[in-house]
């Protein structure tokens, strides 16, 4: 089964958490507002590796945190 | 069959470090269910330092008493996680597959708070206990 560790509560099931997005981070070189709303709303990066991800602990202290994964062995990296 | 009773307590949305120096009155229960977010009951009605805190009554919990060896068999049949080894200590997550929590107190006892919208669900799940 996959761990989660929420910084509130501790290690739980995967199944307590529900997974909010990406967490988003707009590239330094775009300094237009705009464009930079754009980004951050809508391109994804589908990254292979550590992510931040956000994520919310639904069945214990319900707070949302933000966690790194590594998305090819789902392992956490930090949180 | 359990027995779930409901609950009336307060509810307080503050700064963290106005929870962190709030006195609470002797007997009454305090639940810190994240360090901005505390469920108290026993208390008249609660004040902390915090002027914007959010303080309102909170009927939204259903709880049971349990003893140390019925802990002991829920944590055995129904908890996929693991206790808190420490006491006094809170224990938040999945009991039976229903969001719960467990007020773990120093003599091993516990009290067991569920969503009152879900305790007909896990009493159910739950069962006979020891």
């Amino acid at each position: 089964m996959l761990f989660v560790t929420c910084p509130n509560c501790g290690s739980r099931p995967f199944e307590e958490f529900r997974y909010g997005s990406v967490f988003p981070v707009t590239p330094e070189i775009i300094t237009d507002d705009d464009r930079r709303n754009v980004d951050y709303a809508w391109m994804q990066d589908n990254i292979e590796g550590p992510t931040l991800e956000r994520w919310f602990h639904e069945s214990g202290c319900r707070r949302w945190f933000t966690a790194k994964r590594d998305t090819r062995t789902d392992e956490w990296l930090d949180i | 069959m359990l027995a779930c009773e409901p609950l009336i307590g307060w509810r307080i949305i503050a700064d963290p470090s106005a929870l962190d120096t709030a006195a609470w009155p002797a007997g009454s229960t305090v639940v810190r269910i994240s360090p901005d977010d505390v469920y108290v009951i026993g208390v008249a009605e609660p004040t902390v330092s915090d002027p914007h805190a959010i303080v309102t009554p909170e009927h939204g919990f259903n709880g049971a008493t349990l003893t140390a060896a019925q802990v002991a068999d829920i944590a055995m049949r129904h908890i996929e996680w693991q206790l808190p080894s420490s006491r006094p200590a809170l224990a938040q997550g999945q009991i039976a597959g229903v969001p719960s929590k467990l007020v773990l107190h120093a003599d091993g006892s516990a009290l067991l708070l569920v969503a009152t919208a879900a305790h007909h669900e896990l009493v159910a799940r739950i069962g006979a206990l020891a």
